[in-house]
């Protein structure tokens, strides 16, 4: 019964419970880079450093243009190096995860496997 | 299969069981898969080809603690299931033996963290239940679908309070059971939700998100340094949101993205409108569908008024401050300022500058998203001297909330009273503080008035449970009113025979008496109207027969002493402008009616010579004697509810006499007497039906004015008490004084004169000759008291006859 219950739940829904968990902590990762919204707010002036607004001076309405202009330039390296930094995470993460899938569904087999390879005797060699 | 019978051997069943035996060995297990894990790669890596076993091994502990975490801990309710052993919680399921009786799942209630929830907040345990409810196993079949039948009106789960609910269901006197621990079948239900709702917030907050919108959420907003110094972020802070009042948020995020920034938040003190900020600004965080986009992510900056005024007073600086605050906030495009007590900010006076001049501008041209918290009153006031403010602001009325709603909140607000005050509060205490702060506590609205009561109970706590007791504890200590049924050995006495007490201060009138008292001992056993005043009586008779003294005996002997009556002479209230008096605000006037009920609510009101009342002041009564509120003049409703509400009158007096004088009793000709009152027109007829009793007061006969003399002696002695002499009168003396001391139009009053005037002056001159010494007893004889009273009336005849 104990092992018909364990084997029937960890291929039924606890691998669906598994893949929820992935996609959950991917979803986490990629919120936590909210990469979409970097995209669309991708030459958005950065955190607003810029002159005061239009108006002025034909000088100072330049000044402010070329601030602006910064800004957005800043912004958008800033936020192009997250989005970089996020896929990058994202996609060692999604390896890690896929490992982790893996090793779930071979884990039953892990005490059969780990007697053959007693039964074989392999071990690495360090000299 | 029946749905209602428990299956022992289902899967569900079965894992919650295996959960249950799994539990102590959890940590163990995990241990054990690291250990071998080590281990086993330790052998590996010295070449020891038995680590590959033990490695694959570990695999098995490893599978046990995942299936126990993700399933057997809490083995989740079967989708759609229609059986007990579908919905029944896990952690019972775990416990419940084949075939259980009633008394088996009560003894197994009182284990289960959902038991140990009624068991406090209800005072329900399963160790009571066990006591009460049957053995018999075949009567499980009943609770079982009884519960079934609860899961269908709450969210379909069969916890430790649905079983609990449907047990006491089949108890043959459970109103009376439930009565005892204050409770009835609804609060059950109330009790069964709540637990739901606390079991629900458990598992969101495990899956909340740390930082919703991600880290580039703010990179696109101004950097806000002054606001982050005088500003408290609230958008950072937790509120647990309850579905209360959601209509009122969605309006203020409607209000302010449809291009009006500015939205005042108006509502008296205490409903909640601070409340409400947290709230939006925790709607704001989250990822919900009905978030504005235009406002999703804006973090909400709560400026207090009066911190601002206190850092920056000069009206200078502060209007630079409050300048820099709000560029600030408008440059960075993701803020909601809200201006805490914003009332503060448009008028002059002690600690509060008026800038109006400043803000209007900004609040009329509507770009920054504003949201002004301010009292009711103090909004009309600054409506009505600036109107273009009122028009500049979308405003959005916080009503106080309803009695359910108040209990969820008061539930939602509980673990943070509690964490403060370091108690526990018991469900009865919350129901208690909703009732008893509707009707005693002033100034402050729901919720704020429950919570106020709340807090204040927590001193009254016992063992650091606070119960409806330590609610009316506290209300009883800190304004004196009466809230429980009696409980208390003396009061029960004093009740029980207030007549007696009562005639020991004053003589005769027993119906009076008799009337006052039964209206005394039925609100006290709680069987009165709770919407009305304790009682309510019209006096009527002659001057000097005991109307105003019984009032005042009333007072002493049960409502604490003469002092806790509430005197109005109603010929003081001759004109309609007298109204206003009656029930001015405290601030103006300590001595109206209304101000006086508000500090003194369980007092005796004395409305004396109410005839003499203008009829525009007798309308204004009305409500009093008929809902037993009045509202003053701010429109707080001053509960006279605890009051006994007697008024007296010497209307048709003379028609008493006469009567009397025709040879008829009081109880021939009382009826009689009211309907010639009624049809004379001086009060309006639906002025005496509001009263509850009209009692007419016949002057006193003969023997009954002798026991006022003696009573009258007894205060003499208690005078004479110090010089340790006691004084006797003669009887005939007695008589004799009767015969002086007694006026037709002034009844008994002039008696306690006359009978001090013989008495006292007797006294007076024996001691000042050294007749009487301490210790002795004086006897004074009929003569004494002639010549002392016949002096004095040769005296008055002499004086009457010069002038």
């Amino acid at each position: 019964m104990f092992l018909v219950g364990i084997i029937s739940w960890w291929y039924g829904s606890g691998w669906k419970g598994q893949l929820g968990r992935v996609y959950g902590r991917l979803t986490a990762t990629a919120g936590f880079f909210s990469i979409g919204q970097l995209f669309s707010t991708l030459f958005s002036p950065f955190r607003q450093i810029s002159a005061s607004g239009a108006g002025g001076s034909i000088s100072a309405q330049t000044r402010a243009f070329f601030d602006k202009t910064l800004s957005r330039v800043i912004g958008a390296i800033v936020r192009l190096f997250t989005i970089l930094a996020g896929v990058v995470v994202l996609f060692l993460q999604a390896l890690f995860e896929l490992i982790i899938l893996i090793i779930w569904l071979l884990l039953p087999a892990f005490p059969v496997i780990g007697l053959i390879a007693f039964v074989i005797g392999w071990v690495p060699r360090w000299t | 299969m029946d749905i209602s019978l428990f299956n022992y051997k289902s899967p569900r069943a079965m894992k919650a069981r295996l959960g249950r035996q799994l539990s102590p060995w959890a940590v163990s297990l995990e241990i054990s898969v690291v250990l071998l894990l080590v281990g086993g790669l330790a052998l590996v890596a010295f070449g020891v080809s038995l680590g590959w076993a033990v490695i694959g091994f570990a695999a098995i502990p490893a599978m046990v603690v995942e299936w126990y975490k993700y399933e057997l801990r809490s083995a989740p309710l079967v989708k759609d299931g229609k059986r007990i052993d579908d919905v029944l919680d896990s952690e019972i399921l775990g416990l419940l033996p084949d075939q259980p009786s009633p008394k088996d799942v009560a003894t197994i209630l009182s284990h289960t963290n959902g038991g140990r929830f009624f068991a406090v907040r209800f005072g329900v345990s399963g160790g009571f239940l066990d006591q009460v409810v049957s053995s018999d196993r075949a009567d499980m079949k009943i609770v079982f679908e009884e519960s079934l039948k609860i899961a269908e009106q709450t969210d379909g789960r069969v916890t430790a309070g649905v079983l609990m609910l449907a047990m006491v269901r089949q108890i043959p006197n459970k109103d009376a059971l439930l009565g005892h621990l204050q409770l009835n079948e609804e609060d059950l239900l109330r009790g069964i939700k709540w637990y739901h709702h606390l079991l629900d917030l458990i598992d969101a907050s495990s899956k909340k998100t740390s930082k919703p919108g991600g880290v580039g959420r703010d990179w696109t907003f101004g950097y806000i340094p002054t606001l982050s110094k005088f500003g408290q972020n609230i958008s950072e802070q937790t509120v647990e949101r309850t579905d209360i009042r959601t209509e009122t948020i969605d309006q203020i995020m409607t209000a302010m993205s449809s291009g009006r920034g500015a939205v005042a938040l108006i509502g008296a003190t205490g409903v909640g409108k601070t409340e409400m900020v947290y709230e939006l600004a925790s709607a704001l965080m989250s990822s919900a569908p009905g978030v504005p986009e235009a406002l999703r992510y804006n973090q909400v900056f709560m400026l207090d008024a009066t911190r601002l005024i206190s850092i920056a007073s000069e009206r200078g600086q502060l209007e630079g401050l409050i300048q820099t605050l709000l560029s600030e906030a408008f440059a960075a495009k993701n803020i909601v300022v809200c201006l805490d007590n914003a009332q503060v900010f448009f008028e002059e006076g002690v600690g509060s500058v008026d800038v109006t001049n400043l803000l209007l501008p900004i609040l009329e041209a509507g770009r920054l998203p504003i949201i002004l918290a301010v009292d009711e009153q103090k909004f009309l006031q600054i409506s009505k001297r600036t109107p273009a403010l009122a028009a500049a602001v979308s405003r959005i009325n916080v009503n106080p909330t309803n009695e359910t709603d108040t209990m969820t909140i008061l539930e939602e607000q509980l673990s943070v009273i509690e964490f403060k005050r370091k108690v526990t509060y018991m469900y009865q205490a919350l129901r208690e503080a909703y009732k008893l702060s509707a009707r005693y506590v002033y100034d402050i609205a729901m919720p704020g008035q429950a919570i106020s009561l709340l807090e204040a109970a927590a001193d009254y706590a016992e063992s650091g449970l606070v119960t409806a007791r330590s609610v009316n504890l506290a209300i009883e200590k800190t304004i004196g009113v009466k809230t429980n049924v009696v409980d208390d050995e003396s009061e029960r006495d004093t009740l029980l025979n207030l007549e007696t007490l009562i005639h020991e201060r004053m003589i005769g009138q027993e119906r009076a008496v008799g009337v006052i008292a039964d209206a005394l001992r039925r609100a006290r056993a709680g069987i009165r109207n709770q919407k009305r005043p304790v009682g309510t009586f019209m006096f009527l008779g002659p001057t000097g027969v005991g109307k105003t003294e019984l009032a005042k005996s009333l007072a002493a002997v049960y409502f604490g002493g003469e002092h806790n009556i509430i005197r109005l002479d109603m010929n003081e209230f001759v004109s309609s402008n007298d109204v206003a008096r009656l029930i001015a605000d405290g601030t103006e006037d300590s001595g109206s009616l209304t101000a006086q009920v508000m500090k003194q609510p369980f007092s005796v009101i004395l409305l004396d010579e109410i005839e003499k009342a203008h009829s525009s002041v007798l309308s204004t009564l009305l409500q009093l004697l008929d809902e037993g509120i009045l509202r003053d003049e701010r429109g707080r409703e001053v509960s006279f509810r605890d009051t006994i509400v007697i008024a007296t009158s010497n209307a048709g007096a003379d028609r008493i006499q006469e009567y009397l004088h025709r040879g008829y009793d009081l109880e021939q000709f009382e009826d009689k007497f009211v309907d010639e009152l009624i049809s004379s027109n001086l009060f309006h007829p639906e002025f005496l039906n509001r009263f509850d009793e009209i009692v007419v007061f016949a002057p006193l006969s003969k023997p009954e004015l002798l026991k006022v003399v003696d009573l009258i002696l007894v205060d003499v002695n208690k005078n004479l008490s110090d010089q340790k002499i006691t004084v006797a009168v003669a009887q005939d003396a007695k008589e004799y004084l009767v015969e002086a001391g007694y006026d037709p139009r002034l009844g008994a009053r002039p008696m306690r004169r006359v009978v001090q005037r013989s008495v006292e002056n007797t006294v007076a001159k024996l001691m000042l000759a050294k007749e009487a010494s301490p210790g002795s007893v004086i006897e004074i004889t009929l003569d004494q008291v002639k010549s002392i009273l016949d002096k004095k009336i040769q005296a008055d005849d002499i004086s009457s006859a010069n002038s």
